[in-house]
């Protein structure tokens, strides 16, 4: 019996911690948008959590040898709590500062209440006195490893996609808190469908699609949220733009807003209005990054597309693109291919796939992986991707970098706006018939542009007439040497990322 | 292959247990940027990654504990070569990722999904071995296994968490990735030719 409570408490322990672990992963990298320290942070402090925990589980096993998983089940109790108070502290704990010391206490702090019971496990199921003392602590540790797999497994892939954040939690920690009694209580297998059936209710009993944590810590202002959207593959949230459209956030972080009109332009939708300019009759199209299909539904208007493949990591923002008349129609263009990809792989995976523009309105460069579409090496790929005269276009979002690292790769690359477009021809120079293309954009039979109308006209020649920037312009703005992004040196998202004293 | 006392000091073995802690992480941090970028950043991926380098572990434990009963005198020797061994992996790791990244990204995903599993398994299946080792030679010394679980977890642990942290908060600051998968393949082989002179004073 000891022997079995011992296995027991390795493989649960392991499973609810690791399968905490994705959860908290999951909250930090939505308050830190995504940098790429969040995931190191968590792991750091869930790791100085874990040493902290087993250091005070060996105390319990000197102090108490013959009943250490009294102690280690009031420590799990403890721990289930906490674990269950986490949605419902979100409020306060947006608000506490610093922020990153009261995270990383509370990781440090639930990994260490359930860790306790790791040396605990150990003890009560490894054979000392044996011949076989090596076989039977890799027994508890291997039991321990097969629950944190699963744990992990469980939560990124089961949990996450099927309620929000916070009832991940409450399931978590209800969970611990069932183990946590039953190890406080003397053994016996007839309480154990008691005990669970209990810790059932309990979590049945909470809102586990309640969306506390994201409107806690959303960065979204005062603007009222209007949508949300949780899923393993991350957290999408809309928040009322007003005329100007509405905010998407993807991961906590300024993804796109709703708007299509040039006029209106509050998202800088002029981006992708000027490829129609750059190319002459674009027939084939590759959108890495789909979001508000806002850019998706302009690139639909250019007459001689003839088919667009898009590429986007979250399904869930097909459903937010549902709620938009205006935009909806990219899910029902024939045109119109969506993959549910990684972008990067999908294209190392078609390498006969050509294109004439392959646009990226990529996320801020500082985000935790983005070297992977800023780098030489995938600019390199991407090139062997574009038909002659084709273009690439992508976000640079302010790295200056990456117009170097562009201009590394391609003969002709420029930056307009906050964007660079490259490719093997001068860009730089603008076909007179620009404005005359322009006008053959429409949407459902419609016309976006009438020549007729002053303010149209006025639109479109300042479109094609704002210069293009160079490299050594950018340069000097940059006010130091411009570097080449490279898979190895991440250069976006750590030497010149988000500075350390952000994370607060 | 020498034999060691059974009585090498604990806090020796501490010690080398807490820098190889630090090494371990360095490692799953950048393998996984480098998987990332040969196989994609997916929520798929990632998950291959983490549950690989966990199983990677478990096995190895299991592996461990049969080695640690086996070759009851040889902690040492045994910790040394399983340190150089990661050590060795460690070096060759960054071209072969990436060389695998290049050759199998058109496999069907299940392939893909294998071969990230095995470049990752294989130096976990290492790192796992060297708990069961150690413990298995602190908890004879002591009698007492929770107690010598604990200790040396909590220094591999601690360890551990110093690596995470220092690799995203420092060295990708001033390292590109393969000098920082390098530089913990050298903290390996330091911890293995530590155990090694420590193999000679106390035989």
């Amino acid at each position: 019996m000891r022997r079995t409570l011992g296995w027991c408490l390795a493989g649960f322990i392991g499973f609810l911690s690791l399968g905490e672990e994705i959860l908290w992963v999951r909250l930090v990298t939505f308050v830190y948008q995504g940098i790429p320290q969040s995931f190191a942070f968590v792991l750091g402090a869930f790791l100085l959590g874990v040493a902290a925990g087993a250091a005070a589980g060996k105390r319990f096993c000197l102090k108490w040898p013959a009943t250490p998983a009294r102690a280690a089940g009031l420590c799990l109790v403890a721990g289930g709590g906490l674990g269950l108070a986490i949605p419902y502290l979100a409020e306060s704990l947006s608000e506490l500062e610093p922020l990153p010391l009261w995270l990383g206490g509370l990781i440090f702090l639930a990994s260490a209440l359930k860790a306790t019971a790791f040396p605990v496990a150990h003890h009560l199921a490894s054979d000392v006195a044996g011949a076989r003392v090596g076989r039977s602590i890799s027994v508890v540790y291997f039991l321990n490893i097969a629950g944190s797999t699963l744990g992990a497994l469980v939560a990124g892939y089961v949990l996450l996609e099927h309620f929000s954040l916070g009832g991940c939690f409450v399931l978590l920690g209800t969970a611990t808190l069932a183990v946590g009694v039953l190890a406080l209580l003397p053994p016996n297998p007839r309480l154990v469908p008691l005990v669970l059936g209990v810790a059932g209710v309990v979590a049945l009993s909470v809102d586990l699609h309640d969306h506390r944590i994201v409107s806690a810590f959303g960065s979204h202002g005062f603007r009222k949220i209007k949508a949300i959207v949780e899923n393993r593959h991350g957290i999408l949230h809309v928040a009322d733009g007003g005329s100007k459209g509405d905010i998407t956030y993807g991961g906590n972080v300024y993804d796109g807003r709703s708007n299509i009109d040039l006029g209106v332009n509050s998202n800088r939708i002029d981006r992708v209005y000027l490829l129609a300019a750059l190319h002459p009759q674009p027939k084939r199209v590759l959108v890495i990054g789909l979001s508000t299909g806002a850019w998706v539904r302009v690139l639909s208007s250019f007459p001689t597309v003839e088919r667009m493949d898009v590429v986007e990591l979250n399904p869930g923002y097909l459903s937010l693109i549902e709620r938009y008349p205006h935009l909806a129609p990219v899910l029902t263009d024939p045109r119109i291919t969506i993959h549910i990809d990684d972008g990067r792989r999908w294209l190392r995976r078609n390498p006969d796939e050509t294109f004439d523009l392959i646009v990226m309105n990529t996320t801020f460069h500082w985000r935790a992986n983005l070297t992977n579409l800023l780098s030489q090496e995938f600019l390199g790929m991407a090139r062997t991707h574009l038909r002659e005269g084709g273009v690439l276009a992508f976000n640079a979002t302010g790295s200056p970098d990456a117009l170097a690292t562009a201009s590394a790769v391609f003969p002709f690359a420029y930056r307009w706006s906050n964007f660079v477009y490259a490719a093997d021809h001068d860009l730089a120079r603008i076909a007179s018939d620009a404005v005359a293309r322009m006008v053959r954009l429409s949407l459902d039979g419609k016309p976006l542009f009438d020549l007729g109308r002053a303010a149209d006209r006025e639109l479109l020649e300042r479109l094609v007439n704002t210069p293009f920037v160079r490299r050594d312009d950018v340069e000097v703005e940059a006010g130091r040497p411009l570097e080449v992004i490279t898979d190895a040196n991440m250069l976006t998202e750590f030497r010149y990322g988000k500075p350390l004293w952000w994370f607060r | 292959m020498q034999k060691t006392s059974a009585a090498a000091p604990i806090g020796f073995l501490t010690g080398l247990f807490f820098i190889s802690g630090i090494a371990g992480l360095i490692y799953q941090v950048a393998w996984q940027r480098v998987l990332f970028a040969a196989f994609g950043s997916d929520l798929e991926s990632v998950t291959i990654v983490v549950s690989a380098f966990l199983l990677g572990l478990g096995v190895g434990a299991l592996t461990g504990g049969r080695l640690a009963d086996r070759f009851p005198d040889r902690t040492l020797a045994l910790f040394c070569g399983l340190e150089a061994g990661i050590g060795l992996y460690g070096v060759a790791s960054f071209r072969l990722m990436k060389w695998t990244g290049d050759v199998f990204v058109s496999s069907p995903l299940p392939m893909i999904a294998a071969t990230n599993f095995l470049l990752i398994l294989a130096p976990a299946l290492f790192m796992g071995a060297t708990l069961p080792v150690l413990v298995a030679h602190a908890a004879r010394c002591w009698g007492n296994v929770g107690r010598a679980t604990g200790h040396l977890y909590a220094a591999n642990t601690f360890g551990a968490a110093l690596g995470a942290l220092g690799t995203a908060f420092v060295l990708f600051h001033h390292l590109p990735l393969d000098a920082a998968i390098l530089l913990a393949a050298g903290i390996n082989f330091l911890v293995a030719v530590l155990a090694g002179l420590g193999l000679r004073s106390f035989a």
